[in-house]
């Protein structure tokens, strides 16, 4: 899904949520220095509205396969 | 948006002594052309004085520039450890009394209440950390994963900045009806796990790519057949 842009999948990702709202701060972790400067890549990535599309239609809402917690750990979940 | 302005942050979720590229991914965010780093007691256990990891995160590296201090509000154990969830007024003082020092400032800029006590209202957790607004140790409030009335009856006591909650690609919930709460009540949003953990890189192609002790081994959508239909999707 990524690639057009020449943005990485990742960037594609980042860029997809900044793209949602001024006011939504994505904030993704990370243990390595390279996938650091590569999500702050994700600052340079623009992505209009119709490259937006058939991102989102990739995971409409519901589709993803499993919950996003264990069962356990969806209690802390406030609905 | 107040405190949680910038465009983007980085999560410390990870963070953890095994970690080698720990300490440099703290330099590197101590560059205050950098964006703020999201610091939790228990989330990884580098920023806990007592697991000896001293030139980390909390140990004052971060903060020239005018980087946001965050913390948040859980139940932690003597080593940093994830107990449980705690919205009680009492239990709140305590870390706010050890994040200034662990961070090294004077004042917290944004509180988080990590995640929702089911056993307490919510207008008493939020009470008591209005309270700790007006005794002039944190700036800026914040929840994690409210409900939209939860959210609603929180604004109700206090501000509240910002909202961190799931959200990405894989994890559309928020646009059901939360982000539009935030937005009516001028709540900023900060989407955590915006790389579904890490699948939306795609960087795994099967489970067997996953070091054995992965915490995603044990997550629905990174097991077996889930994981094989999500990257059908993708």
């Amino acid at each position: 899904m990524a690639g057009e842009k020449g943005g990485s999948p990742a960037q594609v990702a980042l860029a997809w949520v900044l793209a949602q709202s001024a006011d939504i701060v994505p904030i993704p972790g990370t243990k390595h220095v390279r996938y650091l400067e590569e999500d702050l890549g994700a600052l340079q990535v623009r992505l209009t509205a119709d490259e937006l599309r058939p991102i989102e239609e990739v995971f409409p809402q519901g589709v993803t396969a499993g919950q996003r917690y264990p069962a356990t750990a969806m209690r802390f979940v406030n609905g | 948006m107040r405190s949680v302005r910038g465009r983007l942050q980085i999560g410390t979720l990870l963070f953890n002594g095994k970690n080698p590229h720990a300490l440099i991914l703290t330099r590197v965010q101590s560059d205050p052309r950098k964006p703020g780093s999201d610091l939790a007691p228990f989330l990884g256990q580098i920023e806990h004085p007592s697991n000896g990891c001293e030139c980390t995160v909390d140990r004052g590296h971060l903060h020239p520039g005018g980087l946001t201090h965050r913390d948040e509000f859980a139940e932690g154990g003597p080593q940093g450890e994830f107990l449980d969830v705690s919205g009680r007024p009492e239990y709140l003082r305590r870390p706010c009394e050890a994040s200034p020092k662990r961070l090294g400032v004077e004042v917290i800029d944004l509180s988080y209440q990590h995640r929702v006590d089911p056993a307490t209202p919510i207008k008493e957790t939020v009470g008591a950390m209005a309270e700790l607004v007006r005794a002039g140790k944190v700036r800026y409030l914040g929840l994690s994963e409210a409900a939209p009335a939860t959210l609603r009856r929180a604004c109700a006591v206090h501000p509240i900045a910002a909202l961190q909650t799931e959200y990405s690609l894989w994890t559309r919930d928020p646009e059901r009806e939360i982000l539009a709460t935030c937005c009516e009540l001028k709540v900023g949003f900060v989407a955590y796990s915006p790389l579904g953990r890490g699948f939306l890189t795609g960087r795994f192609q099967t489970t067997g790519d996953l070091a054995e002790d992965d915490f995603r081994r044990h997550h629905p959508r990174f097991e077996g057949e889930n994981f094989q239909r999500n990257l059908r999707l993708a």
